[in-house]
């Protein structure tokens, strides 16, 4: 790196893959009580890890089991019951048409998750495999694989979005399509810089004197090395490509309308806001808002331990 | 950082950046002219890196409209498109596809919309039903006057707070402000845009819910004031915490400096130091990053004109991928990707004006 003031390319595409990078963590914060401060005047500080993490599990067992265990038929409408205030009967409301929020915001999540998962994970294939090659085959692969990663990167993410899915209108795989198409940059940029450090490496070039074959070299040494920045990275992209999801669907670009994911939930909430039902905005938007939390702040350690 | 590699006919004049160069290395006298030569040279490699990136944005626009499997006709008609029979849809097929080529390749209506462009003609928008070039310049100021003021507004607020943080890190005001505004991070854009519109516009009807003014009314600034209040609002407060954390991080760092110790025991005044010995260094990395995260900027209004309708051309370009209008979208894509493009470069242009240390060359 030309200059320590200057950022450098992997903590920059994290800046971008996670709204705000781990120092603002609380659990970022200096770990031991600095020098010269009685430990009394500190207070006591949650295990923010842990917290997010079991915040985490509940969020999941909600999206994964409420669906399962109360077999209501999400498309009941029934505008007796419309746009009641939350209750015992209906924890988080019903909307305009009646349907309980509560069923309909746990089906919501399971859709955005498996939407935001399986679009984190093709981007980090897709990035693997380009910043492999770049790393690997290098010359005029490189030049050009790092001149796409600047232009994608150049162009606003969710421009991009909403032109894909313009084009390829609405549906699980397009949501998918579109996160990993936009998302893949920082992956690429982060693998392609591990390799060539490593291949810069004295124990690298004492293994290749020793005359190891390229399949031993890769096992032993870059694959461990990967596993765990591609750990990391599909981890910070989780929560972004959720909020991917719901933004792509809240402006009608996403999943159908009948799908309850998070954003066409959002999408019915703003509608719902200006009759003053507000639960309706609330309880996707709190969801939505604790999920990408949890998911950052249990990841938020680890991120920077790997930037340190 | 993989930019461009410059053609650089007049570079050997100056001493080219190798990676080993240390860049605290004191420059030479009459450096400061090169120095001007190098910044024309990073603004005419990144103008002639932007050129074919936009060309490229547009080409996949126009790919993806012929790859869409959707009905650009049934689009336009909307609920019109079952009485709408024979002669009249074959009409308005030809009007509709004729935007972008009928039956043409895609390429060759990409050239003919790019050819067009050179003269100003950007096709007609279905859509908006009106040309192109005529839609973009009514909108086109009114987003980049909430996207500057959003940005002021945040960076204006984001430098007390962060001086408050830094002053006391461990402080109890500095870990509830950065964990408020770590939390405040994970709100997307447009859930903070409809939180204030849910407490300010319609649960205390303070201030209008949406447009540019009151249905009917003139455009007035007054109109237009009360009008831009929350969507500023949200722009700014989607921007507040990265700007915020990247400032407290680097003030507090700065803080503890020993140039900053000097300047202090050289009785400088507090006030001083921090003006004139914190913040202009602690601004730096901010700044570097400010130019990674303008696309950021530029989508996060798209998403508050949409939700408070405000007249801007990130509203167009969501209603024109609704509609299929793959002109309007074309159009809007580049132009909005330009903004992010450009804004970067003015960061960069910042970074070197405030950091002497940076070089031009290297950005």
């Amino acid at each position: 790196m030309r200059s320590e003031n200057l950022v450098d390319v992997p903590s920059a595409a994290a800046a971008r893959a996670l709204p705000v990078p781990a120092p603002a963590e609380p659990a970022a914060l200096p770990r031991s009580a600095p020098a010269g401060r009685s430990p009394g005047r500190r207070l006591p500080r949650l295990p923010a890890r842990r917290v997010a993490a079991a915040g985490l599990v509940l969020l999941v067992a909600y999206a994964v089991l409420v669906p399962m265990l109360l077999q209501v038929d999400l498309d009941h409408v029934d505008y007796g019951v419309g746009a009641t205030s939350p209750s015992p009967a209906h924890p988080f409301g019903t909307d305009l048409a009646g349907r309980d929020l509560f069923v309909r915001s746990a089906h919501g999540l399971r859709v955005s998750l498996v939407a935001a998962l399986a679009g984190a994970l093709g981007a980090v294939v897709v990035g693997a495999v380009v910043g492999a090659a770049c790393a690997l085959l290098g010359g005029r692969v490189d030049r050009w694989g790092m001149r796409l990663v600047d232009g994608v990167n150049a162009v606003p993410h969710l421009l991009l979005g909403i032109v894909v899915a313009a084009a390829l209108r609405g549906s699980l795989v397009t949501i998918v399509l579109v996160v990993a198409a936009t998302h893949w940059t920082q992956t690429a940029r982060l693998v392609r810089a591990e390799l060539l450090t490593l291949s810069g490496q004295d124990f690298y070039r004492a293994a290749i004197a020793l005359g190891l074959t390229r399949r031993q070299l890769l096992r032993h040494h870059a694959a461990p090395r990967l596993a765990t920045q591609l750990t990391v990275a599909f981890g910070l992209l989780v929560p972004h490509a959720v909020w991917h999801e719901s933004t792509l669907t809240f402006l009608g670009l996403g999943l159908p309308p009948h799908q309850p994911s998070l954003g066409a939930l959002l999408d019915l909430g703003q509608q719902a806001l200006l009759s003053q039902a507000w639960w309706t905005l609330a309880a996707p938007a709190g969801l939505l808002v604790a999920v990408t939390i949890c998911l950052a702040g249990c990841l938020a350690g680890r991120e920077e331990g790997h930037h340190a | 950082m993989t930019l461009i590699s410059d053609t650089g006919r007049e570079a050997p004049v100056a001493p080219a950046p190798g990676d080993g160069m240390p860049l605290v290395a004191p420059a030479p006298r009459g450096a400061a002219s090169g120095r001007r030569v190098a910044v024309l040279r990073l603004v005419r490699r990144r103008l002639l890196w932007a050129a074919p990136l936009m060309g490229v944005i547009s080409l996949a626009v126009f790919a993806l409209a012929a790859a869409s499997p959707t009905d650009a006709a049934a689009a336009f008609l909307g609920a019109r498109d079952e009485f709408t029979g024979g002669a009249a849809r074959a009409s308005v097929e030809d009007v509709v596809t004729g935007a972008h080529g009928a039956g043409a390749h895609w390429a060759e209506a990409w050239w003919r919309w790019a050819s067009g462009l050179v003269s100003g003609d950007l096709g007609v928008s279905t859509s908006a039903r009106m040309p192109v070039a005529d839609v973009v310049a009514a909108r086109l100021p009114w987003t980049l006057l909430l996207m500057v003021l959003g940005l002021a507004l945040g960076a204006a607020v984001a430098v007390p707070l962060a001086l408050i943080a830094a002053r006391q890190p461990h402080g109890l005001l500095a870990r509830v402000l950065t964990s408020g505004l770590w939390a405040l991070s994970a709100v997307p854009a447009f859930l903070v845009a409809m939180g204030l519109m849910a407490v300010l516009a319609v649960g205390l009807g303070w201030l209008p819910t949406g447009g540019l003014t009151d249905a009917g009314a003139a455009v007035t600034p007054g109109q237009v004031g009360r009008h831009l209040v929350l969507p500023v609002l949200s722009v700014a407060l989607a921007q507040l915490p990265w700007i915020t954390l990247h400032l407290h991080r680097a003030v507090t760092a700065q803080l503890r400096s020993p140039a900053t110790e000097a300047a202090r025991l050289r009785g400088v005044p507090e006030r001083q130091v921090l003006a004139r010995h914190v913040l202009p260094t602690a601004a730096v990395p901010t700044l570097a990053i400010a130019g990674a995260r303008l696309p950021e900027v530029v989508a996060g209004s798209v998403l508050v004109e949409e939700v408070f309708s405000w007249p801007g051309l990130g509203q167009s370009l969501v209603s024109a991928a609704l509609a299929q209008d793959f002109a309007l979208l074309a159009a809007s894509t580049v132009l909005l990707s330009a903004v992010a493009v450009l804004g970067g470069l003015l960061a960069d242009l910042c970074l070197v004006r405030i950091d002497p240390r940076t070089d031009p060359d290297a950005l």
